[in-house]
């Protein structure tokens, strides 16, 4: 009785479907932001923050370029940005895939799994190829790397049913088997390792050097072409032409906004 | 090794590909290249990216959480937990939609006759769909051991092969390990071991309260006798002051009950996982669903079981119990047993625009759940949104006030270039690409060669 009160029977629930329940599901947005842990945010959820924070950043700049006339602060946080969001995310990854691509298949084909298995009944050089090429990329997009954990447990794995199988057979032969195992495992796991870093350094350097690069040459080309056309019409120039930035001083151009 | 910590958690590889490669080279290089101002935006622009991206919505959820389930938004006067859920035993949306069906499925499943048959076939099920992400480099893994073996110890090699390594090359769990994993999430009257049995201690805490406590209390408030009240037949009024006195009670013990096993869950939980890692499974698992599609994708094996315990502490096992006894029964369901549990998961307390949004104490447990989840999440998610928009603005408004509300983006300014300033920006004096040595030293001599020419 007293049982019943803490959950009254509500409304009953309609469950479509012929005797097997259909349950109601969560909501677009909780099924895709929600937290996993307490306290921790996701990988989806930072996305969407970064896309946002982008979005912000253009409004602003676009408000500052307004003002000033110029477009240049907004090419360079859509540059910057854009390409900081896709780095971010998924350079790592990418790198690490690319990077474990050009390694011995024995040792490649655990570390990275490829969706797509290759089907090798077929003739001809047109559909090899095909095949080929849909294992390529497969491997390049979507190969699945395990954590560093999962190669350690399976590596735990093995040895326990190394020693569980060959228990009879003496303590120094089963110690100098699980050596030699080791050995193989420990190399999967620095070719990972390796792979990782690569991938990580890499991810830093497009990110921190790469890009920011890019935008302050193209900026200063800008400006200083900008200020040409300003000088020329004021009659003075606030830089000497000759130490303007990449194109040659004697190139003269019809003027148009930098942002074209 | 370094780059293992760093790989092995998202969020961390997240922040350090953050403050190494957006962070530091980028504020360094603006600062170098042109001047204060540029460096100052930067490193503000980019630390509150690290900051907002990386972790403030997880920040602002753990104190929305703890807010939640507190006394500010938790007592008399205004009370948000009204079921006595404690929400800070997390469980994902998209996992409790899965355990939700799975269990719904158990329970309209006619073979199934008892409640504690029910229980047993859904976690049966929801362990044996649990499959490791790197089932097929387990597979690779273990020929290439095998393989490294060969050589030297033909006979050990041979032995290996001949196993029937079936659920560990397929990273799943086998038949026996699936029954001893349930066995051990069986309730238990332990808060160290196995799943809380909470609905045994509340059965218990209603036997003790409610015939006594509160009773007594407002006996005395009334000035009646104790053996007065016993004398008064059972009469609505009565029980509905018992209730209004016990409810609350009974809410706040469940809390406080589900708080308890989760202090001290940490070595039954990492029991678990390393018996499943023992068996076949491995840090990261899919759990398919019952078309053998996978429902729940890349998600770590101890949050998993973690949750699994949370959601039969809390979910399964209070629908499921005879609450007089806080024991799962073992008298065959009746069709009604099976729509009241289903109705006190998945019902609705009303079908109002408010009665859409907001959870109400006539919501079953789940809805409830979700509704609460959605304002735990969204709250957070909207604050961390509102700051890191600000940002770019208050940035902006920064640099303007330094220059009395006149420069813009160095280079645009509406105030001329003095040469000085920004020289670096427009490429005055000693532009860096003209550096000797420098990384565009070799491209400047070509062209300076081709403007000695006459060129163009």
């Amino acid at each position: 009785m007293i049982g019943s009160i803490q959950t009254p029977a509500a409304h009953p629930v309609r469950f479509g479907g012929a005797g097997a329940a259909v349950v109601p599901q969560a909501n677009a947005f909780l099924r895709n932001f929600d937290f996993e842990q307490v306290g921790k945010s996701t990988v989806r959820q930072n996305m969407l923050m970064y896309s946002l924070v982008i979005a912000s950043r253009l409004m602003a700049a676009a408000k500052r370029g307004h003002e000033a006339g110029s477009y240049n602060e907004v090419r360079e946080h859509a540059l910057r940005d854009i390409l900081g969001w896709t780095f971010w995310f998924f350079a790592a990854g990418q790198v690490q895939r690319l990077f474990l691509r050009f390694f011995p298949a024995k040792y490649r084909d655990v570390v990275v799994q490829t969706p797509y298995q290759m089907d090798k009944t077929a003739q001809g050089f047109w559909p090899r190829l095909r095949e080929r090429l849909r294992w390529e990329t497969n491997f390049l997009v979507r190969g699945k790397i395990p954590s560093a954990e999962q190669l350690e447990q399976r590596m735990g794995q093995f040895r326990k049913e190394l020693r569980a199988s060959a228990g009879d057979l003496g303590k120094e032969a089963v110690e100098a088997a699980e050596r030699d195992a080791a050995k193989y495992f420990k190399r999967l796991s620095k070719l990972r390792n390796l792979a990782s870093f690569t991938g990580i350094s890499m991810a830093i350097a497009l990110l921190g050097i790469g890009i920011p690069w890019i935008n302050i040459l193209v900026t200063r080309k800008n400006v200083a072409e900008r200020q040409k056309q300003n000088g020329a019409a004021d009659q003075s120039p606030a830089i000497p032409p000759q130490s303007a930035g990449f194109p040659s001083g004697a190139f003269h151009q019809p003027y148009y906004p930098s942002y074209l | 090794m370094v780059t293992q910590r760093v790989d092995s958690n998202p969020l961390t590889q997240l922040l350090v590909t953050d403050l190494g490669g957006m962070v530091l080279p980028r504020t360094g290089l603006e600062l170098y290249e042109r001047g204060p101002d540029m460096g100052r935006e930067t490193f503000i622009r980019e630390i509150t990216g690290t900051l907002s991206n990386v972790f403030l919505a997880g920040w602002v959820g753990l104190l929305a959480l703890l807010t939640w389930n507190g006394k500010l938004l938790n007592n008399r006067f205004f009370r948000t937990n009204k079921l006595g859920i404690n929400t800070g035993a997390w469980i994902n949306a998209r996992s409790m939609d899965t355990y939700g069906r799975l269990f719904a499925d158990s329970l309209n499943n006619p073979a199934l006759q008892t409640p504690a048959a029910v229980r047993r076939h859904f976690v049966e099920t929801l362990l044996t769909n649990m499959r490791a992400t790197d089932g097929y480099q387990a597979d690779k893994a273990f020929s290439g051991g095998i393989e490294a073996l060969k050589d030297k110890h033909p006979e050990i090699a041979g032995r290996m092969e001949k196993l029937a390594l079936g659920s560990l090359r397929e990273g799943r769990l086998s038949p026996e390990v699936v029954s001893q994993l349930a066995d051990m999430l069986s309730p238990s009257d332990d808060v160290h071991r196995g799943v809380y049995n909470i609905e045994k201690q509340i059965a218990q805490f209603r036997k003790l309260n409610g015939r006594y406590g509160p009773i007594l209390k407002q006996a005395e408030a009334l000035r009646l006798s104790d053996d007065l009240l016993k004398t008064l037949p059972e009469t609505h009024g009565r029980r509905l002051a018992l209730l209004q006195v016990l409810d609350p009670l009974v809410k706040s013990e469940r809390i406080a009950l589900s708080r308890q096993a989760m202090k001290s869950m940490k070595p039954f939980l990492n029991e678990l996982t390393e018996t499943a890692v023992r068996h076949g499974l491995s840090g990261e698992i899919h759990v398919l669903d019952e078309a053998g599609n996978a429902a729940l994708k890349n998600r770590s094996l101890s949050t998993t079981l973690q949750e699994v315990k949370f959601f039969l502490e809390q979910y399964a096992d209070r629908v499921l119990v005879d609450p007089k006894t806080g024991e799962l029964g073992n008298t065959p369901m009746t069709e009604a047993f099976r729509r009241d549990v289903m109705n006190k998961l998945y019902g609705r307390g009303g079908n109002g625009l408010l009665a859409k949004f907001l959870p109400t104490a006539k919501d079953g447990l789940i809805t409830f759940t979700r509704k609460s989840k959605t304002w735990l999440t969204m709250i957070p998610y909207a604050l961390a949104i509102v700051f890191s928009i600000s940002v770019a603005f208050l940035n902006n408004w920064l640099t303007e006030r330094k220059h009395g509300g006149k420069v813009f983006f160095p280079g645009d300014g509406v105030v001329p270039d003095d040469g000085k300033t920004y020289r670096k920006i427009t490429g005055g004096e000693v532009p860096l690409h003209t550096r000797p040595g420098g990384p565009f030293a070799l491209f400047e001599q070509q062209r300076r060669m081709t403007a000695a020419g006459g060129g163009r």
